[in-house]
């Protein structure tokens, strides 16, 4: 009755620290709008691991803290006999075994959105080169031969980024796209991403590169075909 | 250990290892070859160890690998975590790759300062350099050399008045930028010891 009772109490008090632990996550989100197809991957395994994670943390927490109250030693004897008569081995060869296959488990499934996200950057639909310097960007679109201040992208097409640093260390970062590339000088780095979401974004340097390094950034418009084409219609390079 | 528990960690312990290489197999991608990534410019400047000052010159590192950082003494930023990093990564990497951090502050940290501050973060005076070049050559080395940033605000209260990068850089022993690290990374030793373990290996 009494381990009936400990049961309840463990298990009814980790449920209700799961629902407000995911109410709270769910109201308040902490990655911004997921835009690429690389960002749905990043955030699927960020998002399981999270919502792994909460169950788990909540049973912790629920039976640490009911430990604490229940098995309080009422005198200086009645400390650590019980230890050897319990079954507390088993219960520490099944927390081990479950803890094993449980991260096991969590690397394995980072690693297949890692090597998806990784083996889709081998091919792309076009490629746009990207300069960066104190404290600007700029984009040279090679089919067109023109050069932006701005960085059209058409929704759905796999594009490879060609980074260069003219000057110092810089780095590539558009949140809603979540992946980052550093951008250096003397050498050429990549980035394939593919947009999902028309819209008006922000690309930040992400490496502290000077003075001005707050404020090098610059607009990202992931468009349709047709929009992408009138950009360069009237072969308006800056 | 006996009995059933002693079977399960062996049992664990292969199936880490046989998952362990399937994942490092589908995910580890060829390194970037490590390529020069630019040169440093000829230097002879004052600096000083933890013992007194020894000037060092690009010529005095010919031949050896060596870790370079940005760092001012008042610093109420990174530099502290920065300078404990580098001290506790002198028991890891080689001791014959050498450290040098040069102050980004030469108005206020003269050598005996720089001296002060090696020994604070017991720096082996064999191998670590503090260096202070004058403003107009500190700026030619950091962006220049290392392509790295530091801008100074006056108006800034005195532990934030220099702004500069947190990347320790690899030379190699002809003065050729190998690598950049971040320096708060848990793992930036090892991935030092490794590109070193790359670079040392003959072709």
């Amino acid at each position: 009755m009494k381990r009936l009772r400990a049961l309840v109490i463990v298990l009814g008090s980790a449920a209700l620290f799961t629902l407000g632990l995911g109410w709270l996550f769910n109201a308040y989100p902490m990655m911004p709008l997921a835009a690429s197809r690389e960002a749905v991957r990043v955030d699927r395994a960020f998002n399981g691991l999270l919502w792994l994670s909460i169950p788990i943390y909540a049973l912790v927490m629920s039976s640490l803290i009911y430990a604490l109250f229940a098995f309080k030693a009422k005198d200086e004897s009645a400390r650590g006999d019980n230890y050897e008569h319990s079954k507390g081995r088993w219960v520490e060869s099944l927390w081990l075994v479950a803890s094993f296959i449980l991260t096991l488990g969590l690397a394995g499934f980072g690693s297949y959105e890692l090597k998806h996200i990784l083996g889709d950057q081998k091919t792309a639909d076009m490629e746009i080169q990207v300069n960066a310097s104190q404290f600007s960007w700029e984009f040279f679109y090679p089919e067109q031969q023109a050069y932006k201040p701005q960085l059209y992208l058409p929704v759905n097409k796999k594009v490879r980024l060609v980074l260069k640093s003219a000057d110092v260390l810089h780095s590539f970062w558009v949140p809603e796209f979540r992946l980052k590339q550093d951008v250096l000088p003397n050498r050429i780095t990549q980035v394939v991403i593919t947009p999902t979401i028309k819209g008006d974004y922000q690309l930040r340097c992400s490496e502290l590169c000077g003075l001005d390094h707050t404020v090098m950034t610059a607009q990202v418009h992931v468009v349709d075909e047709e929009t992408y084409a009138q950009q360069f219609a009237e072969g308006d390079s800056w | 250990m006996k009995g059933p528990v002693r079977w399960i960690l062996i049992a664990l312990g292969v199936a880490t290892l046989a998952f362990g290489s399937v994942v490092w197999r589908s995910v580890s991608r060829a390194r970037a070859a490590d390529e020069p990534l630019g040169v440093v410019p000829d230097f002879a400047l004052p600096a000083t160890t933890a013992d007194g000052v020894l000037p060092l010159s690009r010529a005095d590192l010919a031949g050896r690998f060596w870790i370079a950082n940005f760092i001012f003494t008042r610093c109420s930023g990174p530099c502290p975590i920065m300078t404990g990093k580098l001290s506790m990564l002198q028991k890891v990497i080689p001791p014959d790759v050498m450290f040098v951090s040069f102050t980004v502050d030469p108005d206020r940290d003269d050598l005996d300062a720089l001296r002060h501050y090696a020994r604070q973060f017991e720096a082996d005076p064999a191998r670590w350099r503090f260096v202070r070049a004058e403003k107009g050559e500190l700026y030619r080395i950091a962006y220049e050399g290392f392509r790295l940033p530091v801008m100074e605000d006056p108006a800034a209260p005195s532990g934030y008045r220099v702004t500069h990068s947190t990347k320790f850089v690899l030379v190699d022993g002809e003065g050729r930028i190998r690598g950049y690290f971040d320096s708060d990374a848990a793992d930036v030793g090892d991935r030092i010891n490794d590109a070193l373990g790359r670079l040392r290996r003959p072709l």
